[in-house]
């Protein structure tokens, strides 16, 4: 194939594969039952309704605009242009959010502002309590759930992060057992490092929204590929049905996603509130963001955790 | 001494045939290297501007090798050169036609057919793994 072919094929293949498979694969809410499924997994490694890990991740493009280039450099790569993103995933590595692409975020801080996922739970247009809630510490809890997160991430009521001088040796810890888990989303990073080296190296396009299109196939295919995983179908393979393709397979991923949560008949809950009311809007931001919220949220996980037999 | 004089030398001096085939070859060998070569080098490496390469018969050893219903490789081969499951290639090749029309094969203006699907996909697929430009291939 000639160089201008192979460029044709290729954007026609991105803008199929973000078509045809992004509304399922990509950025789509969990319905309950998924949500349920990942806090159960979770719990079974000690931490009670956490529902993913979260950390950001950097593209590197080299062929930045000269007159962009200020909005996208960070501290620690000042020569080059970056574009930062923020994934959360689960305990298979499925990403189930990822959010990139806007100029000035540079920290995990700000891209933390600009994504879109955490301005709907502040604004309570996304649901993040589980129906019955969750027991943690013995205690059965109605509180929303929470993600896993470095020591980038504020002191929120959804995030339990480590602090940088544990003063118990409970509080101690509990950070290990965070770090431990909290790699998956590291994992995820190296994961699709490994598999697609188009993400790996440095971005010679002249847009950032093929460098953003590029990124976003790569997720859509990582998260089929767990897809397949979690059905069986690669141990299928791997005994060596070669070549047939499973009409369970094309059911599973050419099926229209499942509804969202709310309409899904999720019980309602404070988080879905009216958002147009601004008292109640300040309300739950200051419910999600206040330091006062974090703290019962991260006594609790610590006392779990020291309760817990050791596996480590 | 020319060559030519040699094989005549030796044919009429009754020596063996097959010391003056060898020479033949070998004159033949010396006369080709004298020819000013057509296509010139690259410079700096890489592929030969000019050079022929057979497009069908790479299409064809891609289908031969992975696709194929008794292909010469198996599907974890298929996977570690392409990185997606074998299953995984199947749904996209059976999708992304319905999705994009321009992937499927198309017929250039001289009338002779385009690239088909297959080699559209894994193109792409190698693309994504290897990070590879588009020169490459």
């Amino acid at each position: 194939m000639s160089a201008e072919s192979q460029r044709q094929a290729f954007e026609a293949f991105l803008v199929a594969v973000r078509t045809r498979f992004g509304p399922r694969y990509l950025n789509r809410e969990p319905t309950p039952t998924e949500l349920r499924s990942i806090e159960e997994g979770y719990a079974a490694r000690g931490f009670p309704g956490c529902v993913g890990c979260v950390d950001c991740m950097k593209l590197i493009w080299k062929n930045c605009p000269r007159e962009w280039k200020a909005q996208f450099h960070t501290p620690k790569d000042s020569k080059m242009a970056v574009l930062s993103c923020k994934a959360v995933c689960d305990s298979d590595l499925y990403c189930w959010h990822w959010f990139a692409g806007r100029p000035g975020t540079n920290k995990d801080r700000t891209v933390l502002d600009y994504s879109p996922l955490f301005n709907d739970i502040l604004s309570g247009s996304r649901c993040m309590h589980l129906p019955g809630g969750y027991e943690l510490n013995g205690v059965r809890r109605h509180w929303m759930v929470y993600f896993l997160g470095d020591g980038a991430y504020p002191r929120w009521a959804i995030f339990f992060r480590p602090d940088h001088a544990p003063t118990t040796r409970k509080e101690a810890h509990a950070f290990y057992c965070q770090e431990s888990v909290r790699k998956d989303v590291e994992r995820l990073s190296g994961c699709l490092q490994g598999r697609f080296h188009i993400i790996r190296r440095e971005r010679f396009e002249w847009s950032d929204e093929k460098v953003l299109l590029i990124a976003q196939v790569c997720i859509i295919l990582h998260n089929m590929i767990v897809a397949m995983r979690r059905s069986g179908e690669l141990d299928e393979e791997a005994r060596g049905q070669d070549g047939e393709l499973s009409v369970n397979l094309v059911e599973e991923f050419c099926a229209p996603p499942p509804a969202a949560a709310v309409a899904a008949g999720a019980p309602a809950a404070e988080g879905q509130a009216d958002v147009g009311d601004l008292q109640a809007l300040l309300g739950r931001v200051d419910a999600v963001t206040s330091e006062a919220a974090h703290m019962p949220l991260k006594d609790a996980v610590t006392d779990h955790l020291w309760s817990r037999p050791c596996e480590l | 001494m020319d060559s030519y004089d040699t094989i005549d030398d030796l044919l009429s001096d009754g020596e063996d045939e097959a010391a003056a085939v060898e020479v033949g070859v070998a004159a033949a060998e010396a006369a080709a290297s004298a020819l000013p070569k057509t296509i010139p080098l690259s410079r700096w490496g890489g592929r030969q501007v000019g050079s022929r390469r057979n497009l069908n018969r790479g299409a064809c050893r891609w289908f031969d090798d992975y696709l194929a219903p008794s292909p010469t490789y198996p599907a974890r081969e298929f996977r570690a050169r392409f990185r997606v499951p074998l299953g995984l290639y199947r749904v996209l090749e059976a999708e992304l036609p319905l999705a994009q029309p321009k992937l499927r094969q198309q017929t250039e203006c001289t009338g002779r057919p385009g690239h088909p699907l297959y080699v559209k996909l894994l193109f792409s697929l190698r693309r994504l793994g290897n990070g590879s430009s588009f020169r490459a291939f």
